[in-house]
């Protein structure tokens, strides 16, 4: 059976359809929830944002028009809310540590990883909060260059500059790593 | 989403920087929500979804009414419109039965019945009404396609010039509120 598009969904959730609500969300929960949380870098604000965001998705899901592609539209919307909330606590450098703390970590993997895992995410804690933005909007959201502007509200080439600008940064971080690794 | 290929222009470099991390990132632990907030969200989109349910009726009876005004305000415009031509039909008659000479009448007949008054004036409005909604469709779509958040957004520029700023973060929040997918200008993105 061919899958129903997003925009499909949430014109049905718009005309009565919980179901169809259920399939959307599975859909987006995860990779939404991270492009959050890789943000802020803490579980409980990134729970409370998350839920704002899934809140204001639905309260505007009757003003939705389908021939906007659903998934920028729901990133820009937690986005904003995230840039909100940025804007709240500034300054952005007092920021709570990293707690970010997997589901369902594997005992084996874990030791292998640990350390990879922990240098990239702190690599990518450093990025300034609009370098991070882009490039959890193209990882965590898999969203193209036109999107992630229209998400941000900047041009295509300033987003593309950002992204140009984080991956190098944790492009050196890979580097660095691979040289560890060698010399160990 | 990753299929344009003006994203294929970065360079084959930039290219595989990205895809390396990309796959380093693959790595990474995929967290998601815990089930509670789960629950949570699903509940928020029952809940609306049981509330617009409840409030359909008045909806639909809003439409109704509004094609119920249409409809009569039609009727009373062709009322008006024929109760204008008996009269003028009228005299016409009388014309006609002083002439007598049913080939005088033929051409008049043919006339009116090609082009009714009404038909024509509303051909003449018609273009125009197009233009206007045209050049409206088109100015809604310059200014972002919503005047009051635009409108807004004048006012949040404003405080933002005299430095209002308690002002203006509580005015944002209420932005937000109301237009959560409206993209700020680069002057209030900081």
């Amino acid at each position: 059976m061919r899958e129903r598009s997003d925009e499909t969904l949430m014109k049905a959730y718009a005309n009565g359809s919980m179901e169809a609500f259920e399939l959307l969300y599975s859909r987006h929960r995860g990779p939404l929830y991270r492009y959050i949380l890789r943000q802020v870098n803490d579980a409980a604000t990134a729970n409370d944002l998350f839920q704002g965001s899934w809140e204001k998705i639905i309260k505007a899901s009757g003003s939705y028009q389908p021939s906007a592609p659903f998934r920028a539209w729901m990133y820009r919307i937690a986005h904003n809310h995230v840039m909100d909330y940025f804007r709240r606590i500034r300054p952005i450098s007092e920021l709570p540590p990293d707690q970010v703390e997997a589901d369902n970590p594997t005992p084996e993997k874990q030791l292998l990883d640990e350390q990879r895992s922990s240098d990239l995410r702190a690599a990518v804690k450093q990025l300034p909060v609009e370098q991070k933005d882009v490039l959890l909007l193209k990882l965590e959201a898999g969203l193209d260059l036109q999107a992630i502007a229209d998400v941000t509200g900047v041009n295509r080439e300033t987003a593309k500059s950002r992204l140009r600008y984080a991956v190098g940064k944790l492009k050196i971080t890979l580097r660095e790593e691979q040289t560890d690794s060698c010399n160990d | 989403m990753t299929s344009d290929p003006r994203d294929q222009q970065s360079g084959p470099e930039f290219e595989q920087d990205l895809e390396a991390v990309r796959s380093a990132w693959s790595g990474l632990e995929q967290t998601n929500p815990p089930d509670l907030l789960n629950q949570a969200v699903l509940n928020t989109a029952r809940r609306k979804l049981n509330a617009r349910r409840k409030s359909r009726p008045l909806r639909w009876l809003g439409g109704f009414a509004t094609a119920t005004v249409i409809v009569l305000a039609l009727t009373i415009v062709i009322q008006q419109d024929e109760q204008q031509s008996i009269p003028t039909l009228k005299k016409t008659d009388g014309f006609m039965l002083e002439q007598a000479t049913p080939e005088a009448s033929e051409p008049r007949m043919k006339r009116s019945a090609a082009a009714p008054p009404v038909a024509a004036s509303d051909t003449a409005v018609l273009p125009v009404a197009e233009e206007m909604s045209d050049s409206l469709a088109e100015s809604e779509e310059a200014t972002g396609g919503n005047p009051e958040a635009e409108a807004w957004i004048e006012r949040l520029l404003l405080l933002r010039n005299t430095q209002q700023d308690e002002k203006l973060v509580q005015e944002l929040a209420a932005f937000r509120e109301a237009f959560p997918d409206y993209s700020l200008p680069p002057e209030l993105q900081d």
